[in-house]
């Protein structure tokens, strides 16, 4: 089962554009961009569903107490005792943020920044060689079919419980996936490029520089996109399974003491975390490959 | 169908590893076949290497004659394949209730017009969090028996599907739909015979997706305190310090996960014939 | 049935963004009658199409079937789309296509395969039920996609730019096969195409529209009798009409851009000949 992304991006909720032929003579009314003021009011009231789930939830929670649900409310001033009473000059972040939160995204940087810069290589090496993807796809086939929380125990096994064992864990879980996406973005480009390029005579260095990564840059970052949510995954079942510190660390520890408020204010900045990390994802990707377009054409 | 392959829209879920490109080489069936072995066996022989030499532990990585010592045993061992039963069983149910529910709210939420940002909207936020961070409070809401796993699969893979639903849905062919009414379908039959068969590729990818998410969930719970199934399986030995059986398991789930991702390529493949020259 | 236009308009959007389409339009199309609609880009031919189907509404002004307001698909009305590419079913066989456009009409199964083999054994695609749209050619599909409008016999049938989409020696077929169909099957026909040429070969009136906005500048009567692909252009009437089709059409194009000018003249494989 190589995707095991249940959290990757997807962050814009716009339906996606109206596959409208040229002259489109469908009962569809053309789209059309409407006045700022419009699309602020249309996006608010996007909100409505949430609003009305939170608002249940504090209702529910309030009338009949449970401990395991505490109200809305009281999870949100939670969430800012816990991590936003710091001073300005560390951007309001608590000193509970820098113990609890940073190893967590310590070892997400370091795993998943290795799995970069090993995947993106190896992915260019087995996308331009039919015969290394020949050699090496069966395996790395098993290795995404590999359900990754089955590692951990080898994980632990290899490096006790220590940073390295979330490190390494986030490293191999990720590092398929972008050497398999890097791959098909380097396979995928047009021969006719590959062609033309070669005619120029320019350099090896240049082809990969200009050409190849460039056009393969679309499948990179689909790799680098989907690989985050898996790494944000592992990231947190390491740290339940076995660690000393970390956002995974920290739900265990408050549920295990029955602090469920803290463990909700927890869970909130994970998923605050993530939404950032795909928010930055997405900006980079539309940025790079607005780029790339403009290379495309300048190269031609 | 539409060839909206901008890199702006927003995207489905699109599981990767489908690399054409790459296989398609010209490379005969045979030859990859062959390369294949010789590459994995390049990797087995560096492991041997690296096991015989002692630059990998034993402790940490047995060498592959020692792990392929242990299969035979885990593979007819009642105590593994219970446990890989139970995994299997709690899995599919996920799976089957995710899919059913997750197909359902995203058809109904997208065939609605004014349910479908805002539903857009809950989807995003409540996939935020990974699953694997609610275990705990899975755990206290469901004890440690099966329904657990099943409750954290399920809420692991019912945002991806709803997703993949209703973009299907959402990129039903327009000139499809005003065939249909034009034909004067009423609303259920252009629901049933358009709207549903063209969202179908687009939600077998999903529910392809899904099923790796969920064995990835159900073992993480089994990891962290289900009291049966192969992550307590894993648990149980790497306590026990047998490396080897811990790797030969590890294996066996592998290639199962690769048999099973095969499978439903293959079913998709069937269920979508239509649209591969569409 | 007379096919009644009445002061017809169709404005897209509203407020400051609203655009006018299709202004104040009327026409009756009589029994029997084969029309063409032409006219550049952005005319609006294809909207008032749509509004003749039931399938968009009006701003202002109404249709009339026979005495019938149009308020949405009326039954007796086929609509044959430009791109059979995107409006057959991919998922269905040509049969289950076909049996599925009378499926509103609740006729006994034995009635549905009779008319499925007659509308097929029309288009010359006898035998073809169990394949796959995509398993045909582009001219095979565009004649899957008449076929079904055939199913439910309609009394009027409305085509969009049906021919639109396949290469020259197809089109010039199919365009013979509609002329048959319209005598096999009785029907008021019609079809908005954006080709002068083909428009007065297969009219018995063209409508000419002009664009931003959308409005009918002229209603021209063509009297050619029978139809041959190798005689009909040739004949006065033809050259005629069609001459004054293409200026008609041309005008307003001559002041803007050149560049919609392949569009509107004739096919270019026929100039040449």
């Amino acid at each position: 089962m190589p995707d095991p992304s249940g959290a990757t991006s997807t962050l814009t909720s716009a339906p996606p554009p109206p596959p409208a032929g040229d002259k489109a003579p469908t009962t569809r009314v053309p789209r059309r961009k409407r006045p700022f003021g419009r699309r602020l009011v249309s996006g608010v009231s996007s909100l409505w569903l949430l609003v009305a789930i939170a608002i249940l939830w504090q209702v529910v929670a309030t009338l009949s107490p449970t401990l395991y649900f505490p109200p809305l409310s009281k999870i949100f001033v939670q969430f800012g005792q816990d991590w936003f009473t710091g001073d300005p000059s560390s951007l309001f972040l608590s000193q509970h943020f820098f113990d609890a939160a940073l190893p967590s995204l310590r070892r997400l940087a370091q795993g998943w920044g290795l799995a970069l810069v090993v995947g993106i290589p190896v992915g260019i090496l087995l996308g331009r060689s039919a015969v290394a993807a020949a050699m090496y796809f069966p395996f790395i086939r098993f290795w995404l079919a590999e359900p990754k929380s089955a590692i951990i125990p080898v994980a632990v096994q290899i490096f006790g419980i220590a940073d390295s064992m979330n490190v390494f864990l986030i490293f191999v879980g990720t590092v398929g996936l972008i050497i398999v996406n890097t791959a098909d973005g380097v396979a995928g480009v047009d021969r006719m490029t590959l062609q033309t390029a070669r005619s120029l005579r320019i350099s090896p260095f240049t082809l990969y520089r200009r050409v190849l990564v460039p056009a393969a840059m679309p499948g990179i970052l689909t790799g680098v996109r989907v690989s985050i949510g898996v790494a944000l995954i592992l990231m947190v079942i390491s740290e339940l399974y076995a660690t000393t510190a970390g956002v995974g660390y920290e739900i265990l520890l408050n549920q295990q003491s029955f602090k469920f408020l803290q463990m909700w204010s927890a869970f909130l900045l994970i998923g605050v975390i993530s939404v950032l990390l795909n928010v930055v994802l997405e900006l980079i990707e539309k940025r790079v490959l607005r780029w790339q377009r403009r290379e495309g054409l300048s190269g031609q | 169908m539409t060839a909206a392959s901008t890199t702006t829209r927003p995207r489905q879920q699109v599981p990767p590893g489908s690399s054409r490109a790459v296989t398609a080489a010209q490379l005969s069936r045979t030859q990859r076949i062959l390369l294949g072995i010789l590459g994995t066996g390049s990797l087995i022989a560096l492991w041997q290497l690296g096991a015989s030499t002692g630059v990998i532990p034993p402790s940490a990585l047995p060498g592959p004659a020692v792990v392929a010592a242990a299969l035979p045993g885990v593979l007819t061992s009642g105590e593994f394949l219970g446990a890989l039963g139970d995994t299997l069983l709690t899995w599919l149910i996920a799976l089957a209730l995710g899919s059913a529910a997750g197909i359902l709210i995203g058809l109904v939420t997208s065939a609605i017009p004014f349910l479908r940002r805002p539903s857009m909207v809950v989807v995003n936020v409540a996939r935020a969090v990974p699953a694997t961070a609610l275990l705990p409070i899975a755990i206290l809401m469901f004890g440690l028996a099966t329904e657990m796993k099943v409750a954290i699969a399920f809420w692991a893979i019912l945002w991806p599907i709803i997703i993949n639903t209703s973009y299907g849905v959402l990129g039903t062919e327009p000139l499809r739909l005003d065939a249909a009414r034009s034909m004067r379908w009423p609303w259920w039959r252009r629901q049933v015979y358009v709207t549903l068969p063209s969202a179908l590729p687009s939600i077998l990818t999903g529910v392809r997706v899904a099923t790796g998410t969920a064995l990835v969930v159900v073992i993480a719970a089994e990891l962290l305190g289900a009291r049966s199934g192969v992550g307590t399986f894993l648990r149980l030995y790497q306590q026990a310090l047998r490396p080897d059986i811990v790797y030969a398991a590890v294996i066996v789930v592998g290639l199962l996960g690769a048999l099973l991702y095969t499978v439903l390529v293959r079913l998709e493949r069937r269920a979508v014939g239509w649209r591969a020259s569409a | 049935m007379d096919l009644h236009v009445e002061g017809v308009k169709k404005v897209y959007g509203d407020g400051p963004t609203a655009r006018l389409a299709l202004d104040e339009t009327s026409f009756t199309v009589e029994s029997g009658q084969f029309i063409s609609i032409v006219g550049p880009s952005g005319c609006g031919k294809s909207t008032l199409l749509m509004m003749m189907a039931g399938l968009l509404k009006p701003t202002a002004g109404g249709i009339r079937l026979g005495s019938t307001p149009i308020s949405g698909p009326p039954p007796g009305v086929a609509v044959v789309f430009q791109d059979y590419g995107r409006s057959l079913f991919p998922w269905m066989t040509v049969g289950k296509n076909l049996s599925m456009a009378a499926a509103a009409d609740k006729l006994p199964k034995a009635e549905v395969a009779r008319r499925v083999d007659e509308a097929l054994t029309a288009v010359d695609l006898a035998g073809t039920q169990a394949l796959y749209p995509w398993q045909m050619s582009g001219g095979m599909q565009q004649r899957v996609a008449i076929a079904r409008a055939l199913v439910v016999e309609p009394t009027v049938m409305l085509m969009d730019e049906p021919l639109a989409a396949v290469d020259a020696q197809t089109r010039a077929d199919l365009e013979d096969l509609v002329l048959a169909l319209r005598d096999r099957y009785d029907m008021t026909v019609a079809m908005v195409t954006h080709d002068i040429d083909e428009a007065v070969y297969v009219a018995d009136r063209v409508i000419v529209l002009a664009a931003h906005p959308g409005r009918l500048i002229a209603d021209i009567p063509v009297d050619l009798g029978r139809r041959d692909q190798l005689t009909t252009k040739a004949e006065p009437e033809f050259v005629k009409r069609r001459a004054e089709v293409f200026t008609l059409v041309r005008r307003p194009a001559a002041t803007s851009s050149a560049g919609s000018d392949a569009e509107l003249d004739g096919r270019p494989s026929e100039l040449k000949a």
